[in-house]
């Protein structure tokens, strides 16, 4: 998939020549969210929402700004209990655990569930540390020969290490802003999670830098559950699988990805990837 | 002169010439053929009442400043003064005594001399307030008169108001820096005579502090070595109390920005608060009477050998408490500033929220609260009351917190409320140890506000 | 990726998680101690100063019974001056009257304990009510230190038997001391009061707030709204930042050489103490008053400027009065922590021994906090809990000021 072909290929084309994808069915189903609402305070930001999200699928959440993506997307791993207003009902599983239910550890769940936000946040330290902050919190390398491995395996696969292998000790806040959202992929895949969840990663980011990240969610696909929060129906359609619509709160259609661009069965959907509101 | 009455004369003159210049313009107003002047009434009457005010305050000041001479001059000049002793202390004393009789301050006083005096003062004080009084109403007058003289229907009386008025507003913000130049002024001053007396080297580098303010003769240089005292600062202001300080500090801080429930912390932030605002003299009482014999009873118990009952450790110690609310409100601005987004990643992979806090919050606020601590270093060996009251005057050079140690402040308050005289090596090392710590506090606060500044930009 | 051996779902993960759980409940609890530590000392503070204190406010008193028409003392009638009053009756010999009545309900042992200067209470008494000259009347003394130290159980053994005796007679006790709050300093703690000091500080105050206030608003509004941005600017706001964290004994420096050197005959007066103390309040006002002002919003002024006002207009017609609760608060708590100064003012010799209140800004004075440093140095047990009372009363004093400057800011706390 190369951005030159598709930047002027309407939506629905876009969707199709992405059909690769689209025709193998999903191997396994990785999490399952049923009948989710989610509150802050007393208002309902979520309400009463289904999905599924499958191994080795991009699944995406599109949506008109404040409809509830960021809120639903943080549910998965439980961000939202950093929020003391907010609050889930329903049900969330993670290969069939209640990620909710007292016996699940939120530590061991968001190790597992990943997690990129819309700006990338590289913390203050070198690259080499960002990286290796998750292994070593949760104890995953034996000595130091063991972290570096780690290191440079996140770093290629997020597609940084030939940028960055000459300056590791430099200040992860030193990169550009693209280089950092990838910083952040690869600190994220370096505590080998499940499932990787994205907030609008490239929403920061210039045409270049967000192709890069495509191609990388791309790539990445093959290893783990990813589900992406985007603003660009063309993102939408060129990434992922999966698509889910939400509006108002509401999940107003889910289903394969060139379905929703193509010929969707609501009528509010439709009218969104026309781009009459949004 | 009592200064009621030149203020009195100032505000009733300007009051006057505030009405007066009001009615006038109101005069120019009517007659105006289209009922408009170039500037409100009320800006006429202040034009006015301002030309006659300043001048004559300022004529008063200028006056109380030289009147003060010009009486000593006159009663010296009177055959009463010629019995006064040549020079020094006494002679002083008889001075103030006898000006206090003259002023009804006092009754008669101890010394005849005063009570003589006394009479040729008075003179000289009626004479001279008048002498000022007369001036000041001419000068009133004279600005009066230069005020009146401009106010014309197109006189632009607003824009003179408010030049003046942004001049005055550049006077006050000046005090700052006359205030700044003044203690550095005095400072140096006092401190260069000092150096005159026992050479820089002795004091910044001797070990022995035995200051005699009775001393006359050759001073012994080697009595003015401030090292105990510099040692004894640090380990009380820089040592004791941040072992205590910091870590309390800093814990209060975290658990209240990251654990506690917002309840706890509406109750617990105003009586940190309240901490913080009890003033020293307090601490200092606290200290002397109930933790410096506590210290010293348990150190008996403990078996030391003759623990001082105004221990470094008592006076750092209440020093540190002192100082923690200060460390956890700068504590909690830093982390307060480090960006959510940082939290929400680090917790996104897992960690648990201590190793938030330690891993990254913490290292991502380390300029702000490195800062934060040593603006409270400097606080703490600026304290005066705690040390005054806890630690002791003798000068110890030692580190076992249970002896007895000085610093910079005790000596400062002991050397210049003793008896030396103002020109006495004694009461200059007073100013001298005061440079000192003048220059190491201005260092640390400037240092750490860049630090905290640069801090505070870099998350904008 | 088989997630059958993802790192993060093995047995030794549970393991070293169940660790780092434990890290966090203790680090959580180090935390919390930290807080509980701070909370403890101040209240251990608060109630030391507390029970020591009530003492404080009292004082043992002996109860004398005075039969006056025995006595042959009169005081003519009408109006009369206090002291002409004390002078008389002395004349009249009330002091003896005093003795005489004391050995009578007493005994000569008791009578021997009444404190020196009673019979000018029961003066002042006769002069509020000469009527009572005609009958019988029965007087609270103060009783002299060493009884009323026996009477506390502190030291004077050979009194103690003496003290029970009289309390079990009722002849003695503690009793709440009006006076604490009207007199001024003495040497015997019985007889001190805490007026004089408390005078002095407000004079003192009054001084600072003249000089700081005006002329930190001042310096405030220029270096917000007027001054252009060159290096004297930059000079003025490192100076007015380094001011407000230089140590205040350094003020008492400055005072010291430059005040008392213009004023030499106004050591320890209210003026000097307060000009000092001003330098020491006004960057705190400055630094308070430019985040209220930066604090309004540019649209006023904008606004304001929009329909011809002049820049000193818009300043004092719409940011001032806007800006004036959040320079008050700043106000208050550099006041509050003026009020509780003492280093700078003992270089300009305000720790002198003050009897009389002081009636002008340039008398003789001493302030509360200085007269908490000079009692807390006396050796006499009664100035302990006389010294915890006046720490009470400025601990009152702070309290309310820092309160008003709270609610000050809640109340007038603006979201733009
Ligand atoms: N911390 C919070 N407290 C209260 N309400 C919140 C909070 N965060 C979000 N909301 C509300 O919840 C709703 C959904 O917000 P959310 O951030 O999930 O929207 P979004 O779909 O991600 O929007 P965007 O595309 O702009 O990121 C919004 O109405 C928002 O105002
Ligand atoms: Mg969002």
């Amino acid at each position: 998939m190369v951005m030159q072909d598709t930047a002027d290929t309407p939506i629905a084309e876009m969707a199709q020549s992405n059909a690769s994808a689209e025709a193998i069915e999903p191997t396994e189903r990785k999490m399952r969210a049923k009948g989710v609402s989610v509150y802050y305070g007393d208002k309902k930001a979520i309400d009463n929402v289904d999905i599924d999200v499958y191994q080795e699928f991009v699944t995406a959440f599109i949506g008109p700004s404040g409809c509830g993506k960021s809120t639903f997307l943080r549910a998965l791993n439980r961000m939202n209990d950093t929020i003391p207003s907010a609050r889930v009902t329903g049900t969330i599983e993670l290969d069939g655990d209640d990620i909710y239910a007292s016996g699940m550890d939120v530590v061991q769940l968001r190790a597992r569930v990943g997690m990129v936000f819309q700006k990338p946040n590289p913390f203050p330290k070198s690259i080499y540390d960002n990286i290796a902050y998750g292994p070593k919190i949760h104890g995953l390398a034996e000595g130091k020969a063991e972290l570096d491995a780690i290191v440079e395996k996140s770093l290629r696969r997020a597609g940084l290490w030939e940028e960055v292998k000459d300056r590791l000790q430099d200040s992860g806040t030193a990169l550009s802003g693209g280089q950092q959202q990838r910083l952040c992929i690869a600190r994220a895949i370096a505590v080998d999670p499940e499932v990787i969840l994205m907030d609008e990663p490239c929403s920061a980011l210039d045409p270049i830098a967000t192709a890069k990240i495509e191609e990388l969610i791309d790539d990445l696909r093959g290893n783990y559950a990813i589900v992406i929060v985007t603003h660009s129906m063309q993102q939408a359609a060129r990434v992922s699988q999966r698509t889910a619509f939400f509006h108002l709160g509401n999940l107003v259609e889910y289903g394969h990805t060139s379905d929703i661009f193509t010929n969707p069965t609501q009528q509010r959907t439709q009218d969104y990837i026309t781009g009459r509101y949004g | 002169m009592s200064p009621a009455i030149p203020l009195l004369l100032a505000i009733g003159l300007g009051l006057a010439g505030w009405l007066v210049a009001r009615a006038r313009a109101w005069t120019f107003k009517r007659a105006a053929p289209d009922g408009r002047i170039a500037a409100l009434p009320s800006y006429h009457a202040w034009y006015a009442a301002l030309w006659i005010v300043v001048p004559l305050i300022l004529w008063f000041l200028i006056w109380n400043g030289i009147s003060g001479q010009l009486v000593l001059n006159y009663v010296l000049a009177s055959p009463e003064a010629q019995s006064l002793p040549e020079f020094g202390l006494r002679r002083d004393s008889i001075l103030i005594e006898a000006r206090n009789i003259a002023e009804g301050n006092a009754g008669l006083g101890m010394n005849d001399e005063a009570a003589a005096l006394a009479e040729p003062f008075r003179e000289a004080m009626q004479r001279y307030s008048l002498i000022g009084l007369v001036v000041g109403l001419l000068i009133g007058g004279a600005g009066a008169a230069w005020a009146f003289l401009r106010l014309k229907p197109d006189f632009a009386a607003r824009t003179k108001v408010e030049r003046l008025v942004l001049a005055g507003l550049l006077i006050a913000s000046l005090v700052a820096i006359l205030t700044t130049f003044g203690i550095l002024v005095t400072l140096v001053y006092e401190t260069i005579l000092f150096f005159g007396k026992v050479s820089p080297a002795d004091f910044l580098f001797g070990i022995q502090w035995n200051p005699d303010p009775m001393s006359t003769g050759a001073v012994e240089g080697d009595r003015y070595g401030a090292i105990p005292l510099f040692w004894g600062t640090l380990f009380i202001g820089a040592i004791i109390a941040m072992i205590v300080a910091i870590p309390l500090g800093m814990m209060s801080a975290i658990y209240l920005t990251q654990y506690a429930p917002a309840r706890v912390r509406s109750w617990v932030k105003p009586a940190l608060e309240i901490l913080a605002g009890v003033p020293t003299v307090v601490y200092g009482y606290f200290a002397a009477l109930t933790i410096a014999p506590a210290i010293r009873d348990i150190a008996l118990a403990l078996g030391a050998s003759n623990p001082s009952s105004e221990s470094a450790l008592a006076a750092g110690l209440v020093m540190g408490v002192m100082i923690i609310p200060f460390v956890s409100s700068m504590a909690d601005d830093s982390i307060a500033a480090v960006p959510q987004a940082m939290r929400d990643g680090s917790l996104a992979m897992g960690a648990t929220t201590n190793e938030t806090i330690r891993r990254v919050l913490v290292p991502a606020a380390l300029p702000g609260i490195v800062g934060g601590v040593m603006l409270a270093i400097s606080r703490a060996i600026g304290e005066t009351m705690i040390v005054v009251m806890a630690a002791s005057t003798a000068a110890n050079l030692s580190a076992n917190p249970l002896e007895s140690m000085t610093t910079v402040t005790v000596q400062i308050v002991a050397l210049l409320t003793g008896e030396g005289s103002f020109d006495h090596p004694a009461t200059l090392a007073a100013f001298a140890l005061g440079f000192v710590l003048f220059m190491v506090t201005l260092a640390l606060n400037f240092i750490a506000l860049r630090v905290v500044k640069r801090f505070r930009e870099a998350y904008e | 990726m088989s997630n059958a051996q993802a790192p993060t779902r093995t047995a030794a993960f549970e393991a070293r998680l169940k660790k780092r759980y434990a890290a966090e409940r203790r680090f959580k609890a180090i935390g919390l101690s930290a807080i509980i530590f701070s909370i403890i000392v101040l209240l251990f503070l608060l109630a030391t100063m507390t029970v020591n204190g009530i003492g404080g406010f009292q004082r043992a008193e002996l109860r004398v019974d005075i039969d006056f028409p025995d006595m042959g003392l009169s005081l003519p009638p009408g109006e009369m001056e206090f002291n002409d009053a004390v002078q008389r009756l002395s004349g009249q010999g009330l002091r003896e009257v005093v003795q005489f009545s004391a050995e009578q309900t007493l005994g000569a042992e008791g009578a021997e304990h009444v404190n020196g200067e009673a019979w000018r209470l029961v003066a002042e008494e006769i002069h509020a009510d000469p009527s009572i000259l005609q009958g019988e009347a029965s007087f609270w003394l103060p009783t002299s230190e060493d009884l009323a130290s026996a009477y506390a159980e502190d030291g004077q053994l050979a009194l103690q038997p003496l003290a029970q005796d009289l309390a079990e007679r009722d002849l003695l006790a503690d009793n709440f001391d009006v006076g604490f709050l009207t007199r001024a300093d003495a040497t015997d703690p019985q007889l001190v009061g805490i007026w004089g000091a408390l005078k002095g500080s407000i004079l003192t105050m009054f001084v600072t707030l003249l000089l700081a206030f005006p002329i930190g608003v001042c310096a405030a509004l220029y270096l917000e709204e007027y001054a252009p941005k060159n290096r004297w600017t930059d000079i003025i706001e490192v100076s007015i930042n380094n001011l407000a964290a230089v140590p205040s004994i350094i003020f008492g420096l400055l005072g010291m050489a430059v005040f008392l050197t213009i004023f030499p005959s106004y050591r320890s007066a209210p003026l000097i103490g307060g000009m000092t103390l001003a330098l020491m309040t006004m960057p705190v006002i400055v630094i308070s008053g430019r985040n209220a002002i930066k604090a309004v919003p540019p649209s006023i002024r904008d606004g304001a400027l929009a329909v011809g006002a002049s820049p000193v207009q818009v300043v004092f017609h719409h940011v001032l009065p806007l800006a004036l609760p959040g320079i008050l608060t700043g106000t208050i708590i550099g006041m509050a922590r003026a009020l509780g100064e003492t280093a700078p003012l003992l270089l300009i010799g305000m720790r002198a021994f003050v009897a009389t209140p002081p009636s002008g800004l340039t008398d003789n004075a001493t302030v509360l906090p200085m007269q908490i440093f000079l009692w807390s140095d006396e050796i006499d047990r009664g100035f302990v809990e006389r010294t915890s009372a006046a720490i009470i009363v400025l601990l009152i004093f702070l309290l309310l000021m820092n309160g008003l400057a709270i609610y000050l800011r809640n109340r007038f706390e603006k979201k733009w």
